[in-house]
């Protein structure tokens, strides 16, 4: 009896929670993701739009997001071809026994609503080369109900993940320890993605 | 015989080019980010924009460039040397004649 009154207690819990998968692989090919580095004659910068994953964010308990966040490792690219050889090269990236980057979240905390957005840290794993680190990025995210229609022509809709962070490639085991008068340690990164809900 | 006036013109023709790509430190680009700032929403900027970043095939001047200007000066300048030299020889070669 016990079981049944504690079961119908929960009940409306269930029917009324409701978590939205967002899907990140933006048909549009706007979800990029930008980094930056020092490095000895001028700043390294490029962009990658290899984006896609799935974020499950529920409007009324947003402290429960979850998900993961994937970029081709292949698609990161700068303005000079040598480098970029070097950077998917064997030594750096790998991009061939490596090709995904990833970030695993497990949850939200310390959030806070500014208006339509939340400022929160995302707390998850982020795994790069296959050495995974647990890591607390600070993120805002956009809710935007039922715009999707007037960003994709089809109900549904947005989930809007704006982030800046860093990473030290020494962490990952990006050539650690060397090179590190000619190129910094230090990689800023910035992303503003898009993830689509439709409805039907 | 080349005119010396010629020797300091890949320097010139080379700082100019260099000058003109916006005399950049970094090392010869084959291409340049074109960033655009795309509303989220079409017509609705005040919901955010993303950055569209598309990458244009354009050959864009390293510092390797005034590098090489100098070099070619250089070398514009032992082969003058060398020239006068051998001028120089035959002239008196001629003259010992």
């Amino acid at each position: 009896m016990n079981l049944f009154r504690f079961t119908c207690l929960l009940l409306p819990c269930f029917i009324f929670a409701e978590t939205k998968s967002f899907d990140f692989k933006d048909s549009k090919g706007l979800n990029t993701v930008i980094f930056q580095l020092d490095a000895l004659l001028e700043s390294i910068n490029g962009s990658a739009s290899g984006v896609s994953g799935k974020i499950d964010f529920d409007p009324d308990d947003p402290a429960v997001t979850k998900g993961v966040i994937i970029l081709e490792s292949s698609s990161l690219r700068v303005d000079n071809p040598v480098l970029q050889e070097h950077m998917h090269g064997d030594d750096w990236l790998d991009v061939t026994k490596f090709p995904k980057i990833e970030f695993s979240l497990s949850n939200l905390t310390r959030l806070k609503v500014q208006g339509r957005s939340i400022h929160a840290s995302a707390e998850g794993k982020m795994t790069i080369r296959n050495v995974t680190i647990k890591m607390s990025i600070p993120v805002e995210l956009t809710y935007l109900e039922g715009m999707l229609e007037k960003r994709n022509r089809i109900p549904g809709d947005l989930l809007i993940v704006r982030s800046k962070f860093s990473v030290k490639r020494d962490d990952f085991g990006i050539r650690a320890g060397e090179y590190l008068d000619k190129v910094a340690n230090n990689i800023e990164i910035s992303i503003n993605l898009a993830g689509v809900f439709p409805s039907k | 015989m080349f005119n010396q006036l010629l020797i300091p013109v890949p320097v010139i023709i080379a700082s100019f080019l260099w000058v003109m790509d916006g005399a950049r430190l970094s090392f010869w680009a084959t291409s340049k980010a074109i960033k655009e700032e795309i509303p989220i929403v079409a017509g609705m900027p005040e919901l955010g924009t993303q950055t569209k970043i598309t990458w244009e095939d354009q050959f864009i001047h390293g510092i390797e460039t005034p590098i090489l200007g100098v070099l070619i000066m250089f070398a514009l300048l032992l082969v003058r040397y060398l020239q006068k030299k051998k001028f120089e020889k035959s002239i008196q070669i001629d003259g010992n004649k």
